[in-house]
């Protein structure tokens, strides 16, 4: 069975672009067929990820990924597919990629998700609710106001401060102000983030990402395409997915989350344990799910993820390293998805190109993909 | 089976009497604020709406930003089934445990402190 390696990435984000959704998913992809040395004629897969009201319209959603295939010009594909389960959808991808090249469907398969989370119309009521438009009738901040209300339980399950959970939007900081490319670098302390405006209580302005403009491409090949890359071939090591679709009142408690689920069965796969992971890329769309996904990975005990991080700085030279490019609570999450500028920093580190944020000697890196109101996790494990 | 849109209808006849309305299956007894026809627990199609007039908070929040006005949310506990709805009335009586129960305000079910 051929191996398939990760053999070029491009990642292209802009606060607020005046670019279109096609100009901006081409400006990530050729970036990516650049650094992987393959000509556009040799892509035979292509995998797609978008949101809901992030591509303007015209054009419309339908056929989509005709629409991408054909604005790119590519004209020989043997595998086509679409993720759709919000910023856990990245790493799907990944592997959906990595399983076409092992099963032969295609020896070159292009990844790409984005779109313009600027443009989307603010959403007041209903958004994840299902069937109905008129269902609940509850005027909410979807997903704001869901996380935050699974932040607050979280504080009281486990007595558990806000100033605790803003740490993380701290050491977030601290890592950003290291990468010139990132929206937010000047340091702040705790006080900063619980000073901020309250978007929804709990949840301080800091503790939330901003949605911004861009897309994020990777490229996979065959062993034998992936020679021509200008980077080392990327190994996918371990995957694992998990999906619990029901909305929060209807969870037992609203913290469970399919985490542990998908993490177990990724390191299962890599047959590695969390103490070789060099780097942790986790899905920071709000500082809430990094105590949910330190715990549910392992790195902690349930309740004690806030322990974690006051003990650890997320640095790249500490023992765990976390989100080195300050996640996307400082590079902003485009079209809602936070998964992709996740991956790419860790690309980046197992590619030697993180210049001051640098991993020494990195070999493994766990990237953890959340969507929807933790209703999906993937866990995805890559080495060099 | 009922259709969809005919449990719609009750379940919209005692939100608008001032009760939040949940699925109860009759054969198993899974409650849920989720509108299906079929009950996901036991698959059974024998459904009726029942009305949550009181519970307990949950979990709740209070939106400052994002939308034209600022909104609180709650998550009410009503005997093991969990709904969410709006909440009006004294912001500082939004707490973990506090008892709440359900009225119209502005045609609008929403909770309210049980005290008040």
């Amino acid at each position: 069975m051929p191996d398939a390696f990760i053999t070029g990435f491009g990642e292209y984000l802009e606060k607020q672009s005046s670019l279109s959704f096609f100009e901006l998913l081409s400006k990530a992809f050729i970036d990516a067929i650049k650094m992987a040395n393959i000509e556009s004629d040799e892509i035979d897969g292509l995998v797609f990820a978008t949101a809901t009201g992030t591509i303007e319209d015209p054009p419309l959603r339908s056929l989509l990924l005709d629409q991408v295939a054909n604005f790119l010009g590519l004209k020989n594909l043997r595998y086509m597919d679409i993720v759709d389960y919000g910023g856990a959808s990245f790493n799907g991808m990944i592997y959906r990629a990595y399983r076409a090249i092992k099963d032969e469907y295609a020896n070159a398969v292009l990844v790409l998700g984005g779109g313009k989370g600027t443009i989307r119309k603010k959403i007041s009521t209903n958004f994840f609710t299902r069937y109905h438009s008129n269902f609940l009738n509850v005027k909410e901040f979807a997903p704001t106001s869901d996380y935050a209300m699974i932040a607050l339980r979280y504080s009281y399950e486990y007595n558990v401060s806000d100033e605790s959970r803003a740490l993380v939007a701290v050491r977030e900081r601290s890592n950003a102000s290291l990468n010139p490319n990132a929206l937010f670098r000047s340091p702040i302390n705790v006080n900063d983030v619980i000073k901020s405006p309250i978007v929804s209580y709990p949840l301080r302005l800091l503790e939330c990402t901003m949605p911004i403009d861009g897309f994020s491409a990777y490229i996979l090949t065959s062993e034998f395409k992936s020679k021509r890359s200008e980077i080392t071939p990327i190994k996918i090591q371990g995957y694992g997915e998990a999906h619990d679709p029901r909305v929060i009142t209807e969870k037992e408690n609203i913290l469970d989350n399919p985490v542990p689920l998908s993490s177990k069965m990724a390191l299962k796969r890599a047959n590695i344990s969390l103490s070789d992971i060099d780097l942790f890329m986790l899905y920071d769309a709000y500082t809430i799910m990094i105590l949910l996904e330190i715990e549910g990975i392992g790195l902690a005990e349930k309740g004690k993820g806030w322990k974690f991080v006051e003990e650890n700085d997320f640095s790249s030279s500490s023992t765990y390293p976390i989100n080195t490019n300050g996640g996307t609570l400082n590079m902003g999450q485009p079209a809602y998805m936070s998964g992709g500028v996740i991956l790419t920093e860790a690309l980046r580190e197992l590619s030697g190109l993180a210049e001051h944020r640098q991993i020494k000697g990195i070999k493994y890196a766990l990237v953890n993909g959340l969507g929807g109101i933790l209703n999906h996790s993937t866990t995805l494990i890559l080495g060099v | 089976m009922e259709k969809i849109s005919i449990l719609l209808e009750k379940y919209n006849e005692v939100y608008n009497e001032g009760f939040f309305p949940v699925i109860k299956c009759k054969k198993c007894g899974y409650t849920t604020q989720v509108l299906r026809n079929r009950c996901v627990r036991c698959v059974s199609d024998s459904l009726e709406i029942i009305r949550i007039s009181s519970g307990k908070i949950y979990s709740y929040t209070i939106i400052n930003r994002g939308l034209d006005e600022v909104v609180a949310v709650v998550i009410v506990d009503a005997d093991g089934v969990k709904v969410k709805g709006n909440y009006v009335g004294d912001q500082k009586y939004l707490k973990i445990g506090n008892l709440v129960r359900s009225t119209i305000i502005e045609n609008k079910t929403v909770f309210t402190p049980l005290s008040q």
